[in-house]
């Protein structure tokens, strides 16, 4: 199910999904719709636009917040334009599961696309990498991230944006082994606990990236 | 006889009584300036000359020693008056020609005349012959070598003393030529007399014009003292200046009026009031534009204070601020209606800043827009430009069939139009972030940390929605700090504190950079004034070199 204003922008999202093999139930224009036809017929995924009528502030964050509380099986994908951590979290953090941020820029790279979709809808967690990338960049006094090797930090990248470590192991080109001994590694730079189930980890090292030291 | 004239009793009388009365006015006037002007050191001169005056005297007791004592001490009390006419009105010596020029004038009395009188009393014209009393230069018919050798000099010195006099005059302010007039004229009298008398010896005048002329510098002396007492009668009547200033200020005077009937009643046209904006820390005229309390030669700074705080200062001649008493009475009769001129001036100054700060501000935008403007002709429209160019040579390629560079063609274009975006974004947070409005401060501060080319901490901030117009300009100033310190403080940390207290926002950034930021220098600390400013706020930037910059904001949010 699409939400956004832009009727252009919903179209042609529509016609590359379904392209791509999904179905698309329906699109429609406002929060207010989007909530009706989630409620008539619940979705896998709804991607949803922040900004919508009336007042094009943050009525799709809204939507986002009460389909999740509403409809735990649907997941929610929301665009944004903005490079915002703020945003990110606050979709994840109230319940860390079947949730994405991605930039809308990302409707440019089809197949990451239609992958973030496929995992919101298998329970899973995505944050845009620019979102990321602005978080492990940010200038701290002590930086526990300087200490980390390059690669280290790519494979912490990977993992805050939500990837599961065969996908990091594929995106990097490395051996899942070494994925696991390189997170190993990282959870203990950062002084993490370490947790098998992959979207505490994407919520421990994102609240760990945000948090204000 | 006097001098070989023959001479009646009553002209010695006459003379006798002269004589005494110099003496003796010089000593009762000095005694009055003394106690008036303690620090002045005229009381002590005119004392001195009067003493001088009478000790010339001892010439009259009939014995060769009494004779030469007079003898010497004769021109003693003229010396005196002459170095107290050079000094007037202080009685201190300035300069080293002064001090040289005065030595020489004492050389000229006492020890030039028992030299003469030693080496020369065996010549002619009877010098060492017994004395009258009472001649101030006897004199036979015609004048000796020694006359015309002394008695040029002495016009000469004369001369000198007036122009000396002159160049005083000329030089001192209004008040202070008011203040010198009776004693500079009566002591040009006295002096051109004097000349006169010698240059008569010369000239052989006839005997009873030479001792009318002696008989007159008498007088003068006489009369000088008295002229100087008149001056300093005059400056005590000018208390009743303070009565015609009460009557002058009734009712509400106005800026304009206040300063000259203030400059009035202290005889100094010069005179300035400054009123004081404690929260400009500075004086400003009755308009509201700064004056300069800067330190001048000349000119002398009384503060006038209300319950120990200053209210305002009179710039004025220094010469007013040796009558001290009168310049207080006039501030206390002033106080009322300077205290109202300086809320006038406080409101007028406050005018002027916001005037300035307005246009300024308005400035401010204009320059923001026309850098937007150059950002998206330069950057997005040039992109969008690009792409449409791209897609227009996919169209060709299509129709040649050449897919192969027709897919690249495509890729340049996406590559292109997701950079342009990737500007866009960045231009429109600059202009506002849209996190602001939606979540508040504290999620505006974090993503500003987060993309901050130095560490920024927050230590505190307010979880509270405030006012949108206090969180854009409490975001704005930490915004411009930080990009003040990366772009000039070379500093390793910045540290952001926001505590809302006692209803109004304090907004503290502190960096450990080098420091020696100036306020009033480079536009954008002034533009963040403004902008506190136009919310009834205040900014204060505290810049050691060596020890950091901490800007903080006070901005009112009720």
């Amino acid at each position: 199910m699409l939400a956004d204003d832009s009727v252009l922008f919903r179209e042609g999202l529509a016609s590359v999904l379904s392209a791509a093999g999904f179905e698309v139930l329906a699109q429609v224009g406002d929060a207010d719709e989007l909530m009706s036809r989630v409620k008539a017929d619940p979705p896998d995924v709804a991607v949803v636009d922040v900004r919508m009528p009336p007042t094009h502030t943050t009525e799709g964050l809204l939507a986002a917040a009460t389909i999740r509380r509403d409809h735990p099986q649907t997941g929610v994908l929301v665009l944004s334009q903005y490079v915002e951590t703020h945003y990110a979290l606050s979709l994840i953090e109230e319940a860390p599961h079947g949730a994405g941020y991605l930039l809308k820029d990302r409707v440019d790279d089809l197949d990451e696309l239609v992958d973030a979709i496929r995992r919101i809808a298998a329970g899973g967690l995505v944050v845009d990498p620019s979102v990321i990338a602005q978080l492990v960049g940010r200038r701290r006094i002590r930086d526990p991230i300087e200490s980390l090797s390059e690669r280290e930090r790519a494979v912490l990248t990977c993992m805050a944006q939500g990837r599961s470590n065969s996908a990091i192991s594929s995106v990097l080109f490395l051996s899942e082994k070494t994925v696991e001994a390189h997170i190993r590694n990282i959870f203990t730079r950062l002084d993490l606990p370490v947790t098998g189930e992959d979207n505490r980890r994407v919520l421990a090292v994102l609240r760990h990236l945000s948090a204000e030291r | 006889m006097w001098g070989g004239y023959q001479t009646t009793q009553p002209v010695l009388v006459v003379a006798v009584v002269l004589s005494l009365a110099v003496g003796w006015s010089f000593i009762f006037v000095g005694l009055a300036a003394a106690s008036t002007r303690p620090d002045s050191q005229i009381g002590a001169l005119m004392i001195g000359a009067g003493f001088a005056a009478l000790a010339r005297d001892v010439g009259a007791i009939d014995s060769h020693l009494g004779f030469a004592l007079g003898r010497g001490v004769e021109d003693i009390a003229i010396c005196v008056v002459g170095h107290l006419l050079i000094s007037f009105p202080s009685g201190r010596l300035q300069g080293r020609t002064q001090k040289a020029f005065v030595g020489f004038i004492y050389f000229l009395s006492a020890p030039l005349d028992l030299i003469i009188y030693f080496l020369l009393s065996d010549q002619a014209d009877c010098y060492a012959c017994r004395r009258n009393l009472g001649i101030v230069h006897y004199s036979t018919g015609s004048p000796t070598p020694v006359d015309w050798l002394l008695m040029p000099t002495v016009a000469l010195v004369c001369a000198v003393v007036l122009w000396m006099m002159f160049r005083r005059w000329q030089r001192a302010s209004p008040p202070l030529q008011r203040s010198l007039g009776p004693a500079l004229a009566g002591g040009g009298l006295l002096i051109s007399l004097i000349a006169a008398q010698r240059i008569g010896v010369l000239l052989a005048l006839p005997p009873p014009v030479r001792v009318v002329l002696a008989w007159s510098s008498e007088v003068a002396l006489v009369c000088f003292p008295i002229g100087l007492l008149a001056g300093l009668i005059r400056s005590r009547l000018d208390r009743s200046a303070v009565a015609d200033l009460t009557v002058a200020l009734t009712g509400s005077p106005g800026p304009d009026l206040l300063q000259s009937a203030l400059a009035s009643a202290v005889h100094d046209p010069s005179l300035q009031v400054g009123y004081w904006l404690p929260e400009q820390q500075q004086y400003v005229d009755g308009s509201g534009l700064p004056v300069s309390s800067a330190e001048r030669s000349g000119r002398t700074t009384t503060v006038l204070e209300r319950d120990g705080r200053p209210v305002a200062a009179l710039f004025h001649d220094t010469v007013v601020a040796e009558e001290g008493s009168l310049i207080r009475a006039v501030a206390a009769a002033a106080g009322l209606a300077i205290e109202n001129e300086r809320l006038h001036a406080e409101a007028r100054a406050q005018l002027i800043e916001v005037r300035a700060s307005r246009a300024r501000i308005v400035e401010a935008g204009l320059t923001e827009r026309r850098r937007v403007e150059r950002d998206l002709h330069d950057g997005a429209q040039q992109r969008l430009l690009g792409v449409l160019l791209g897609l227009r040579l996919v169209r060709n390629q299509l129709d040649s069939g050449d897919y192969t560079a027709a897919g690249t063609t495509v890729d340049d274009a996406r590559h292109e139009l997701s950079t342009g975006l990737q500007e866009i974004r960045e231009l429109a947070h600059g202009i506002h972030p849209a996190v602001l409005t939606d979540a508040g401060l504290p999620a505006a501060l974090r993503s500003l940390a987060e993309r901050a080319a130095v560490p920024v901490t927050i230590t505190a901030v307010p979880a509270q929605r405030l006012p949108s117009a206090v969180e854009q300009t409490a975001y704005y100033v930490v915004a411009e700090s930080v990009v003040n310190t990366v772009k000039h403080a070379h500093a390793s940390a910045v540290s952001v504190c926001i505590r809302l207290d006692a209803g109004s926002l304090r907004v503290e950034i502190r960096d450990d950079g080098v420091g020696g930021a100036q306020p009033s220098f480079g536009s954008g600390l002034r533009g963040l004034s403004d902008r506190v400013a136009a919310l009834d706020g205040h900014l204060s930037v505290s810049s050691t070199p060596g020890s950091g910059t901490t800007v903080l904001a006070e901005l009112p949010c009720v």
